[in-house]
């Protein structure tokens, strides 16, 4: 009996090989080598109705304005990262785009390990840090001298566009209690909570915070229950901050026809599930960023430090308030704009210290 | 079972050879024919054939050729060996532990907490330490649904998954509160000791050139040896060349400081002068040493003691080993707890070896406790047989990645592989009738894996 068994294996792996002498001879290398573009994101996945898929959305148009090949590899665990950064390394990658503050580590060490690669990475700055693997406190500046000449950090204000949120959720709200269901307490994500809460108590002194930080950005479920647990103190304003795990804070008020804040894009496209809920969304223009960034290493003037996308330079900002827009009180609106300005001018602040 | 080749009388060689030949006919004609279908479905769902060479190309180079890509592999495959062999010591003994990526968790937060409690410890002492304590933690994680079985005989299955939510938010509560690194902006525990580390390949020769690292490394040669020695006269044709017992324990002893001493006064220079790893990239830890030893050692564990002889007879008919005198509750509880140590120590090494921070992050896991299930499987339980499925699941984990890369094939199309492989390992009959074979008479007396509900 086994030697029928051997022959159809040794048959197969003929096969095989035969196949794999048929496959096209090395994809024939094009004309004047396209550069190539790839996206490492984070666990939350290339399709989170978040920032991730903004990335990309940044990275691909880019990328097909300047001719270039994109693409991206899904990061599934935290060990993940260096591997993923690596793929695209070794396969001759001119830029790779990390995505999230949690990819910091290890986009610094695959940096200084590929010197002709140009980096970016979302919501990470790097400062010298004692015992940090990325940036240690032996250095000045952890880019000029601390051998991160070719990364770019692209940073968001987004305590300035939650202040906003903020503002709108103070004066929607009915209860005087404003929530946030949020991810991982980490500094982009407390950025927005902290200037939400100052901004709804900016709109209206008598309302009331609620905040619950979930460690997760991919847990909708707990997102949801979260949620609900908030509708029952009382709340009528969700702001959810946390890809994933933030829409299911959404959905949880979407279903009791409460009133919804989205995070990061306009989540009235990216998420029509909730658009019924969705008064608007504190936007932080990602692919914007990262279109930017990839068109300033197109034509040579990308630099290694950080830029920060603020209400003055447009890079972030809330969404329009689609089917809201009647429905919102024009001194709600009025308040909006005043805080805009004044964010703008710095007469306001928004209470945010790192 | 595919243990056959290790019953075989050693003078029985061409038999043996043919047995093992035909113990593994099965399983690898299940990986070739899930691949067959891999590319069959790759081809539709790609509406192109010449996608699959490009996807398949992509996958092996990925998985071995490129650089780093074998290392990979290994680092992926690592934790499977260890989560597996967790699964397939539940199996031998009749119970079914999906508790292992709970187990893990609780390994790997132990390891992040001993790792960095101390500072000053040596490697020989630390690293030891932190091991013992990882596994002691997965143990009584394993132990507590293996004395409810025993006690009240509440069915495993659902008690493990239960405490692997525990874990969860467990960890979750402890690595974002207690043990956090307030330095630190990211959610993480404090970095743990450089000698609680589990060294990189690349950096194994300037270690050595601490003496106290040194001695480390012969102290384990010195007790691998010890165990080879004693298994060389006592059980291979050598022990016919010695008289009494007294020449054996002396051949024996004497190796065994030859060994230690030539470790400890060459192998640093050695490892100067020769030694393959120089990518400081490289991820490949030496907890490629300690898989296989810890595969040998479950092996050698069931096969080989009365404590896996009682173990493996619970395993097949509890009535029998009661009759037999074998105490069924305590065997119960050991199964897990061992099992439970063994998952302890797959995320004691991903946080000692891999974590790029050397400290515990949130969401560290991405299924290694369930992917080994699968593994365990696979490997029909047998612990050395889970060597190479490890491997396999670890390499086409490892070179999905580049396959999505080169041919825009998702990924999600290995773990469909993978599924396959498992159903027609799960399934022998539809391999053999899709292979023509005749059923053997005594194919189909295997061992059920696990039992089923009450007891």
């Amino acid at each position: 009996m086994s030697k029928r068994v051997w022959f159809v294996i040794a048959l197969a792996l003929v096969l095989a090989l035969v196949i794999a002498a048929c496959a096209p001879a090395a994809a024939p290398a094009p004309a004047a080598a396209k550069k190539k573009v790839g996206l490492v994101t984070d666990v939350g996945g290339v399709n989170d109705k978040s920032f991730n898929q903004s990335a990309w959305e940044g990275t691909q148009k880019a990328a097909k304005e300047l001719g270039w090949d994109a693409k991206f590899i899904e990061s599934k665990q935290p060990t993940d990262y260096e591997k993923n950064i690596d793929q695209f390394a070794t396969e001759k990658y001119d830029v790779v785009v990390t995505v999230g503050f949690l990819m910091g580590d290890a986009t610094a060490v695959k940096a200084r390990q590929y010197k002709d690669i140009k980096f970016a990475i979302v919501d990470n700055a790097y400062f010298p840090t004692k015992d940090s693997v990325a940036c240690g406190d032996k250095v000045k500046d952890c880019y000029a001298d601390g051998g991160l000449t070719n990364v770019t950090s692209l940073m968001f204000q987004e305590d300035e566009v939650g202040f906003l949120a903020g503002v709108v959720a103070g004066g929607m709200t009915k209860t005087n209690t404003v929530c946030s269901v949020s991810g991982m307490e980490i500094p982009p994500v407390v950025r927005f909570v902290v200037g939400y809460q100052n901004g709804a108590k900016y709109a209206n002194d008598k309302v009331k915070t609620l905040n619950t930080y979930i460690p997760s950005f991919i847990d909708p479920a707990k997102g949801k229950e979260t949620g609900q647990s908030m509708i029952a103190q009382g709340c009528d304003v969700v702001f959810g901050v946390g890809g994933n795990t933030g829409n299911g804070g959404l959905l949880a008020f979407k279903e009791k026809n409460l009133i919804a804040i989205g995070v990061d894009v306009d989540q009235y496209n990216t998420y029509p599930e909730v658009k019924d809920a969705l008064v608007t969304s504190a936007q932080k223009n990602v692919d914007t960023a990262v279109y930017n960034f990839l068109k300033a290493v197109a034509d040579g003037s990308v630099k290694a430090g950080y830029n920060t996308a603020t209400l003055k330079n447009g890079g972030i900002g809330l969404a329009p308030y689609h089917d809201w827009d009647a429905k919102v009180p024009a001194a709600v609106k009025d308040k909006v704009k005043t805080a805009t300005a004044d964010l703008i001018s710095g007469k306001l602040a928004t209470g945010y210290k790192p | 079972m595919s243990n056959v080749a290790l019953k075989n009388s050693p003078n029985d060689a061409r038999s043996a050879f043919a047995k093992t030949l035909d113990a593994l006919s099965n399983p690898l004609l299940a990986i070739l024919l899930a691949f067959v279908l891999g590319a069959v479905i790759i081809a539709i769902t790609s509406g192109n054939i010449s996608t699959v060479p490009v996807a398949y190309i992509g996958l092996i180079e990925g998985a071995f050729f490129k650089t780093r890509g074998l290392s990979e592999s290994l680092v992926a495959t690592i934790p499977y060996v260890l989560a597996s062999l967790a699964v397939a010591l539940g199996f031998k003994a009749g119970l079914f532990n999906i508790g292992v990526e709970g187990q893990f968790y609780i390994g790997s937060l132990t390891a992040a907490a001993v790792g960095a409690a101390f500072h000053d410890l040596p490697a020989l002492i630390h690293l030891p330490l932190v091991l013992i304590a990882a596994a002691l933690g997965g143990a009584v994680w394993g132990a507590i649904p293996g004395i409810l079985k025993a006690k009240t005989g509440a069915h495993e299955v659902i008690n493990t998954i239960m405490m692997n939510y525990i874990a969860y938010r467990l960890t979750e509560f402890l690595v974002s509160n207690v043990l956090r690194d307030k330095a630190s902006s990211a959610v993480q525990t404090i970095r743990i000791s450089p000698n609680a580390e589990l060294w990189n390949m690349a950096t194994v020769p300037a270690r050595l050139t601490d003496p106290l690292n040194a001695i480390f490394i012969a102290l384990l040669l010195a007790i691998t040896t010890f165990f080879f020695a004693r298994w060389l006269v006592l059980r291979t044709r050598v022990a016919a060349r010695f008289q009494t017992a007294a020449q054996k324990r002396a051949f024996t002893t004497a190796l065994t400081f030859m060994v230690a001493l030539a470790a400890f006064f060459f192998l640093p220079l050695l490892t100067q002068t020769v030694w393959p790893w120089t990518d400081p990239y490289d991820r490949l830890h030496i907890g490629l040493f300690l898989a296989p030893a810890a595969a040998v050692s479950v092996a050698w564990l069931l096969n080989k003691t009365t404590i896996g002889f009682e173990l493996r007879t619970v395993g097949a008919n509890p009535s029998a080993a009661q009759y037999a005198g074998i105490n069924i509750g305590k065997n119960i509880v050991l199964a897990m707890a061992l099992s439970g140590a063994l998952a302890g120590l797959a995320g004691a090494i991903e946080v000692l070896g891999v974590s790029i921070c050397r400290c515990l992050p949130l969401f560290f896991s991405a299924g290694y406790g369930f992917d080994s299930i699968a593994i365990a499987l696979l490997a029909r339980a047998d612990a050395i047989g889970i060597l190479p499925s490890s491997f396999l699941f670890g390499a086409l984990r490892n070179g999905a990645d580049l396959m999505e890369l080169r041919s825009g094939v998702s990924k999600h199309v290995i773990s469909l592989i993978q599924a396959l492989v498992l159903l027609f390992v799960a399934a022998p009959a539809i391999v053999r009738y899709l292979t023509r074979q005749k059923t053997k008479a005594d194919a189909v007396a295997d061992v059920p894996l696990t039992r089923g509900w009450g007891r």
